[in-house]
């Protein structure tokens, strides 16, 4: 991609009509990006076939061009479009610059420019807060005229970055129906832990610079070095995987910190008592079942919004966290934003060893697991064997450590598996000798620097409770009558006895409930419970097609289902948020 | 037979325009296709139309600008730069094409 980044000749010529046209020369040839005509004309007539959501598109567009395009695109685009624009060249961009005036561009709320070399690295970020399973489909991807053939390679790198953001999605989507259920029980059922409860951001920075975090993840090689690990006890922070505490603990390794992710996670990882005796770095959505085995320190490193919102309230909002699929991304993540600026990966292989998949000769398959084997570069360059699921974490492993890159050294101490890029390869005893000299007490810096609640912020979550135990009164009643009403509505209009021009005031109505209860700290827990409902009631009115009635009778249906499924979540979690209290 | 060539000249500006519109909105597939679809009319016509001006001197136009529009949409289409040959087309030939057309 870099190559055709380079030798390249950018000049700005008067077209027939009197605008420039912008013109690139590059080995390849001698491109025109814009008419040398009608450049305008062109731009508009471009922008016309464009196919676009006429209300909240999100469109990926690649090249800025001289900026005839994409302002004639705008013109195409309602105020609450969003415009992500991708100019794969500095040099382009630096011309256009100079040579023409796009601050009209620049200043539209709804643009957001990335240059490639520059801050290309934000696209992550801004396509996970503007695109959402929800709106996927008001996605557009458009092509500046000419850019395909200039900068083909920086297109496939475009095109694969929103590839791989949709299946992340997609999954996401998946993923919410899936544990939203098991997300909210836990989170209500967890907050009974929130007063005694540290956060990450109390132990950033606190732990000395010199010495190295090492991540153990249960991983087929971890057998390989697990022994070596004990000498790097104390001259290392030791971070464990959920899945690495049963081989440790087998081992007589006692990690300084473990990690839990998932709300679904078996408890059969915690068996081992001196499993609980470890200090946790948890989501309060982690399975309740687990920390309620835990019996010391639980530290938030991420919170679900709603405990987010009441941490907002006093003051002491959690630190951004990077989300990545696996229990091992979390960790790094973790040590990422404790400040460590030398991460060592072992057990990570992200790939099976034989059949097996887990340290101990452990072989734990997926679901229709053949249809998910594929093959990725090893550490030793031959082909491993691997699943799509490992691929994915193994993917945020080397965005983000390109991310961090001159920031943090990660080394792949796995000895084994999958290669991890921008990872350095280092065996686990070269680690130890070069890496753990400094005496570190882990345990004192966490108690040393994190604290509880205190009395003033226990009252404080006392009446966040409360509040929301009036919302879930509120909700229940709420959706109550909305339920009724539609099915009333429904009956009405099979029987032809209501008229569609009323629809758009009770459509109105409805909105009105919905966004009173979206306003609620409550709701947060609630759309987490009722995903399994909600997703493909909500798939079913935003892809409903047929006649006016026909439609309106899919939106009557679907808010009935979302409101019976509302008032029945906060049944059922009232009494956990009681318990909290 | 006047009337028949104004028709023709009149339904080809119309493909042709058609054709440019399919460079202009990036579907250079379609619209390589469809000017290959143009090419036999168009050279039938210019044919009628070169042969009645060899005849009657009317309608007035240049065969050689003619000839060399088309050999620069040649050049363009081997060049596979689909903005250029619909602008020659779109501006250039066409507007070529309806001084030919009003005299007729």
């Amino acid at each position: 991609m870099e190559g055709e980044l380079k030798n390249i000749t950018i000049e700005s010529l008067p077209a027939r009509d009197g605008n420039q046209y912008l013109n690139i020369t590059t080995v390849a040839g001698s491109y025109r990006m814009n008419s040398n005509y009608r450049p305008l004309t062109e731009a508009a007539k471009w922008a016309e076939g464009l196919e676009l959501a006429q209300t909240g598109a999100v469109v990926l567009m690649y090249g800025l061009g001289n900026g005839y395009c994409v302002r004639e695109l705008l013109k195409h685009l309602s105020s609450d479009a969003a415009l992500i624009l991708w100019e794969p060249s500095v040099a382009v961009y630096e011309h256009i610059k100079q040579k023409y005036d796009i601050s009209d561009i620049l200043q539209d709320a709804r643009v957001r420019l990335l240059i490639y070399g520059q801050n290309e690295r934000e696209i992550f970020a801004l396509l996970d807060t503007k695109i959402h399973w929800s709106n996927a489909k008001k996605q557009s991807i458009c092509i500046h005229p000419q850019y395909d053939k200039v900068f083909p390679k920086g297109l496939a790198f475009f095109e694969e970055i929103i590839r791989n953001n949709n299946v992340r999605i997609y999954t996401n989507r998946n993923t919410e129906m899936h544990f939203g259920e098991a997300i909210a029980t836990n989170t209500a059922f967890n907050l009974r832990y929130v007063p005694e409860a540290f956060l990450v951001r109390d132990i950033v920075g606190k732990f000395p610079k010199e010495v190295p975090a090492i991540i153990v993840a249960a991983g087929p090689s971890l057998d390989k070095n697990i022994e070596e690990l004990k000498r790097a006890k104390g001259k290392a922070v030791i971070v464990a995987t959920d899945t690495a505490l049963r081989s440790l603990i087998k081992h007589e390794i006692i990690p300084d910190f473990a990690v839990v992710l998932d709300a679904k996670k078996p408890p059969s990882y915690f068996q081992n008592p001196e499993s609980h005796q470890i200090p946790l770095f948890a989501k309060i959505e982690a399975n309740k079942d687990i920390l309620v085995l835990h019996q010391t320190e639980k530290i938030w490193y991420d919170s679900h919004e709603y405990l987010k919102r009441f941490l907002t309230r006093i003051d002491r909002t959690p630190r951004d966290y990077h989300a990545g699929g696996s229990v091992a991304n979390a960790a790094f993540s973790i040590c990422s934003t404790l400040g460590f600026e030398r991460i060592v990966l072992i057990g990570q292989d992200l790939a099976y060893q034989g059949d097996v998949t887990h340290a101990g000769g452990r072989v734990s398959s997926i679901r229709a697991e053949d249809e998910n084997v594929c093959y990725v570069d090893g550490v030793d360059g031959k082909p491993v064997k691997t699943r799509h699921d490992w691929v994915q974490y193994l993917k945020w492993f080397e965005r983000v450590i390109g991310e961090v890159q001159g920031e943090i050294e990660v080394i792949d101490a796995t000895e084994g598996g999958a290669l991890i890029r921008g990872a350095k390869l280092m065996t686990l005893a070269e680690v130890i000798d070069r890496y753990c000299h400094t005496e570190c007490d882990a345990y004192r810096v966490l108690q040393e620097n994190s604290r509880a609640l205190s009395e003033a912020e226990r009252s404080k979550f006392a009446d966040y409770i409360k509040e929301s135990l009036a919302e879930a009164e509120a909700m229940e009643a709420l959706s109550q009558q909305i339920c009724e009403q539609c099915m009333e509505v429904q009956k009405a209009l099979q029987a032809g006895a209501w008229s569609l021009s009323k629809q758009q005031q009770l459509r109105e109505q409805i909105g009105r409930v919905n966004a009173r209860l979206q306003q609620m700290n409550f709701f947060l827990l609630v759309d987490d419970y009722t995903k399994k409902v909600s997703i493909p009631a909500i798939t079913e009115m935003l892809e409903a097609e047929g006649s006016e009635e026909e439609r309106f009778a899919v939106y009557l249906r679907s808010n009935c289902t979302i409101h019976e499924a509302f008032k029945e979540a906060a049944e059922l979690l009232t009494p956990l948020l009681e318990e909290a209290l | 037979m006047m009337e028949e060539l104004k028709q023709a000249v009149q339904m080809l500006s119309e493909s042709i325009q058609k054709t440019t519109e399919l460079f202009y909105t990036q579907k250079e597939a379609e619209g390589y296709q469809a000017f290959g679809v143009l090419l036999e009319p168009m050279a039938t016509l210019l044919d009628r139309l070169f042969r009645l001006q060899a005849e009657t001197g009317k309608p007035e136009f240049e065969q050689e600008e003619i000839a060399r529009l088309l050999g620069e949409a040649m050049n363009a289409m081997e060049a596979r730069d689909g903005v250029l040959l619909a602008d020659i087309l779109q501006y250039d030939f066409l507007d070529q094409l309806e001084q030919i057309g009003a005299q007729l």
